[in-house]
């Protein structure tokens, strides 16, 4: 059978694209779930584009009044992109035994290059042509035929996000080195990708200030800023100047990852002679060590958790409409955040254990083991509730009080969860780790949130508050019942 | 002392009553076709997987009922080296030795002597992600012999090493074994078998179907018989 399946000559570039989009998208949900998603993805465009394009139908061919609410739905779909292209660019040439094969075979270096930038340009891309299709197709069907350079537009940014990550990405690399890039280069990937989603729930949190700015939308934009949008709605001129643009950045985005592809082989092995490596103290003590430091070494997991918790501003951010803080919601948030934290952490000691079967034959007995990886769990998240604790001690003492030992109920919890039907996996399945049990993280929200509801139901002298208790309670059993047993 | 041992998975029969006696000092070599239930024994003997049924006896210590102070006397080489890639050599080593209680400074003492044994004093404080197939097997053997185990076994100790690191290891191995110490090792290259070890152990379907040294197992048969000879009619029978 022909891989990939397409009409393109083997080792082309078009077939060199297919490949790694095809690559990089298994793992991806099963056959059934895809064909469903993909089926959404061309209906449903299709069913809202041609709505839309049938309501403005009888708009001015460059409807200058809403330029400013086009810039603004451009600029956070370029933010989109240029995270997505992030994500993409950090994990080129981490796979050196791929990326070898490639340059190994008997193609042109430039196209193995070329290929890399265009799958990922390809993959930022193709979302949004496929929202975004229908309705300018619709639209010139309807009377606006320039608005057919929509796509073309949507295109070319996707070509100057993949450049601008690649230019991050490169800048990282010169100014800080590669071992130091690697991080800040997570750190960006999580800025970036918080960034959005903090913006997406400012309706929700801060509706005075995202009203102020829609108002805004509504003014004359300057020149620079009105060439995307006029670009996007056919208007020749700064069509070009779009276009030219992409040209330029997908000839910068092939020299760049040129440059960073040369630089990713494996890491160095010569390092200097470091300080003394130290694992002192009992079994216990050592083991604990050695999870902390672990964790601490990976800038990716770090990364990923921290984007986590980002994740859990707009929540928080909640609890400060309406100009008052309760610290009764901050003690909740409190506890699920460090609920989520210990779940995951506790994933990465437990399931993502790299050398088992040392532990295991260790002469440590399986308790200790489990202790101290409880503990290397437990510790980062009630560290962090320690920290919301002294902001709400201040206002609301017995709020403080109870958040500690519901977040410690909250992330045994979660940790007792993750052992008990524990799967071993790499570290780098990180990000997958709850698409093989949807049912495990159905059931993890609900405890969480539970343990947060009865956080905030006990403040308020509640007796509500027990029955919320009751439920993970009841969960917990459930999943003890059905726990993985050791092998005999 | 090993005996009766019998494990099944899934209705399947692994280690069908295998006895094996191995004297301190000697280095036994397992062999067997694949499937034939050696790395299934060697994991039972380490306290990795729970025997259906038998005794395991190490140093006099039932290492069925007292696991612990069984674990405290061995070491256990898998045939995939695991290790920390967060870790430098120099960690790895002192995270091991932490395990089985070693004091630090004769922990550092011997990794240093390990590392520069093995030809990894240059990567003592290189973390193990970079290194290749053969650097972690010798890193992983490393973490095997830092607490100076008294029985030592290993799961294909050789894959993957240069000529060079493998005549360290079996060099490193047999003078382990002058000390006292017991070598169980499981090997697909006879010739190391045949060339180290004190005895030779044939499995076959879970049971032990011939064990001796060279001589004795090519006793009856005709002159110039080698190892391979013996295990290709044993194995295959």
């Amino acid at each position: 059978m022909a891989w990939p399946p397409g009409p393109f000559a083997p080792a082309s570039l078009p077939w060199l694209v297919l490949h790694d989009m095809r690559v990089r998208v298994r793992g991806q949900p099963g056959r059934l779930a895809r064909t469903l998603l993909i089926l959404m993805l061309a209906i449903l465009p299709l069913v809202i584009g041609s709505m839309l394009a049938w309501r403005w139908r009888d708009a001015a061919m460059l409807p200058v009044a809403v330029l400013g609410q086009v810039a603004a739905a451009m600029a956070a779909m370029a933010l989109v992109m240029l995270s997505s292209a992030y994500a993409h660019v950090l994990r080129m040439g981490r796979d050196p035994g791929e990326l070898e094969l490639l340059l190994a075979a008997p193609i042109p270096t430039a196209r193995a290059i070329t290929m890399r930038t265009a799958s990922i340009t390809a993959l930022v891309a193709l979302p949004f042509l496929l929202l975004t299709t229908p309705f300018f197709i619709a639209s010139a069907l309807l009377g606006h035929g320039p608005w057919l350079a929509g796509p073309l537009v949507v295109a070319a940014v996707a070509i100057t996000a993949t450049a601008a990550a690649l230019a991050v990405a490169a800048g990282l690399d010169r100014l800080l080195g590669p071992a130091r890039a690697r991080l800040a280069a997570q750190l960006t990937g999580v800025l970036l990708g918080a960034s959005m989603f903090v913006i997406s729930q400012t309706p929700n949190f801060a509706p005075a200030w995202f009203a102020a700015r829609m108002a805004a939308l509504d003014q004359p934009l300057p020149l620079l800023l009105a060439i995307p949008p006029r670009a996007l709605l056919g208007d020749p001129a700064p069509l070009l100047v779009i276009l030219a643009l992409a040209v330029l950045a997908a000839r910068g985005a092939a020299r760049l990852a040129a440059s960073r592809l040369e630089a990713a082989p494996a890491p160095a092995i010569n390092a200097g002679r470091g300080p003394a490596a130290r694992f002192g103290g009992s079994p216990l003590a050592v083991l604990f060590a050695k999870e902390l430091r672990l964790l601490r070494r990976d800038p990716e997991l770090v990364a990923q958790i921290g984007q986590q918790l980002v994740f859990m501003v707009p929540i928080i951010a909640l609890i400060f409409t309406g100009g008052s803080i309760t610290p009764g919601r901050l003690a909740a948030a409190g506890v699920f955040v460090s609920g989520a934290l210990a779940s995951s952490l506790a994933w990465l000691v437990i399931a993502a254990e790299d050398a088992p079967d040392l532990i295991a034959a260790a002469p440590v007995p399986a308790g200790q083991v489990l202790l101290a990886k409880l503990g290397a769990a437990l510790v980062p998240p009630l560290l962090l509730v320690l920290g919301l604790a002294a902001l709400v001690v201040v206002r609301q003492p017995l709020a403080a009080a109870l958040m500690l030992p519901m977040a410690l109920m909250a992330g045994l919890a979660t940790a007792a969860m993750q052992y008990w039907t524990r799967q071993p996996m790499k570290r780098s399945a990180f990000r997958q780790r709850y698409r093989s049990s949807l049912l495990m993280a159905m059931g993890e929200f609900i405890v969480l949130g539970s343990l947060a509801a009865a956080t905030h139901l006990a403040l308020a002298a509640s007796l509500w508050a027990l029955a919320a208790v009751a439920v993970p309670a009841v969960l917990l059993a459930g999943v003890w019942w059905f726990r993985v047993r050791p092998p005999g | 002392m090993v005996s009766g041992l019998v494990k099944g998975f899934a209705g399947v029969t692994a280690v069908a009553g295998l006895d094996l006696l191995v004297p301190a000092g000697e280095i036994y070599a397992l062999l067997g076709p694949n499937g034939a239930g050696k790395t299934t024994s060697l994991r039972m003997i380490t306290g990795l997987a729970r025997p259906d049924a038998g005794s395991i006896r190490i140093f006099g210590i039932d290492a069925l009922a007292d696991p612990i102070a069984a674990k405290q006397m061995l070491a256990w080489l898998p045939d995939e080296p695991l290790l920390y890639d967060k870790l430098t050599a120099a960690e790895y080593l002192a995270f091991v030795a932490g395990l089985w209680r070693v004091p630090a400074a004769v922990a550092a003492a011997r990794a240093d002597d390990l590392l520069a044994r093995l030809g990894l004093a240059a990567q003592r404080d290189a973390r193990c992600e970079g290194f290749s197939r053969g650097m972690k097997q010798k890193l992983a053997l490393a973490g095997a012999l830092i607490h100076a185990p008294r029985l030592l076994i290993l799961d294909e100790p050789l894959t993957g090493l240069d000529a060079a690191a493998a005549r360290v290891v079996k060099d490193m191995l047999i003078e382990i074994a002058a000390t006292g110490a017991t070598v169980i090792i499981t090997t697909h290259i006879l010739e190391v078998a045949e060339r180290m070890a004190s005895r030779i152990g044939i499995i076959r379907a879970g049971r032990l179907v011939a064990q001796g040294t060279m001589a004795e197992l090519a006793a009856g048969r005709s002159a110039g018989t080698t190892l391979e000879d013996v295990f290709l009619e044993l194995a295959a029978a």
